[in-house]
């Protein structure tokens, strides 16, 4: 594993949108996991996608818990169309593909384990069959 | 310490990142392997909780697939004697495992069926699973 770009495997931490209450989420996310996956086999797509974990993880559409598959019912799920703020701060203009959503998902204690987009339903921002993918739609509560 | 997003930002736009190489990959805390075939956009289509397809935004041709229930996989496949070759499994038992479920075979177009047998070929290194190890 090489890690980049300085040898170190980075934690990087971020106050991300709480699904409960007005205090926000601690967010972290690991280098040395999926992040090196992608670095190490030249994944120039998914890197760039991960401009948009910030801007979904701190202002979601909608926030779901629970996978409906063995042990993954106490994981969360963040989904919404990104803001693109986050890649435009960096010099980045990263066109969003039209009629997708973007998922972030995260284990119990809010670290994110993998990004992707994904067909949206009929409510902007929210994934198609969202109704029977997910246990727990937490927020927004209506 | 950890860093922030600034940081974070800074990070992925200082990157150098090499030529694209098809590995597989086991995601520990979701308990799945993932294996893209292309580095292009892709969206994710959930064809049941076992299996996710990823599909160019582009012409809808496949990307990669994610299979999820790793660990009860390898139970079963280590219980019942599924074979390993050379400390490999073949992608293709962790597809057929993940497709036993039923799903709309409408959803699958027959090209993507085919590309699919073509990517079960593909050897997994045991080692990829450090439950398996």
């Amino acid at each position: 594993m090489s890690l980049q770009p300085d040898g170190k495997s980075t934690v990087w931490e971020w106050d991300g949108f709480s699904p409960v209450g007005d205090v926000p989420k601690l967010m972290r996310l690991r280098q040395s996991c999926i992040m090196q996956h992608f670095i190490d086999t030249g994944n120039h797509a998914k890197i760039d996608e991960a401009f948009w974990v910030p801007d979904v993880t701190m202002k979601p559409a909608v926030i779901f818990r629970g996978l409906k598959r063995y042990g993954q019912s106490q994981a969360y799920c963040y989904a919404g169309i990104p803001s693109g703020d986050f890649a435009r701060k960096h010099g980045r203009d990263l066109d969003f593909p039209k009629s997708q959503t973007f998922l972030v998902f995260l284990t119990p204690d809010f670290e994110v384990t993998k990004w992707r987009p994904c067909e949206m339903g009929e409510r902007n921002g929210f994934p198609v069959d969202f109704e029977t993918r997910f246990e727990v739609k937490l927020w927004p509560q209506d | 310490m950890a860093a922030g997003l600034e940081d974070f930002g800074n990070f992925l736009n200082n990157l150098n990142v090499g030529e694209f190489k098809s590995e597989p990959y086991y995601e520990e805390n979701t308990d799945a392997l993932l294996v893209y075939l292309r580095d292009c956009h892709s969206s994710s289509k959930r064809l049941n909780d076992k299996l996710t397809l990823f599909l160019s935004i582009e012409d809808g041709t496949l990307v990669g697939v994610e299979v999820k229930g790793i660990t009860r996989i390898l139970e079963l496949n280590r219980a019942f004697g599924v074979s390993v070759i050379d400390h490999d499994i073949r992608l293709g038992v962790f597809l057929a495992f993940a497709l036993v479920e039923e799903t709309d075979d409408s959803e699958i177009s027959s090209e993507l069926k085919d590309t699919l047998k073509e990517l079960g070929q593909k050897r997994v290194p045991i080692s990829v699973f450090p439950q398996a190890v």
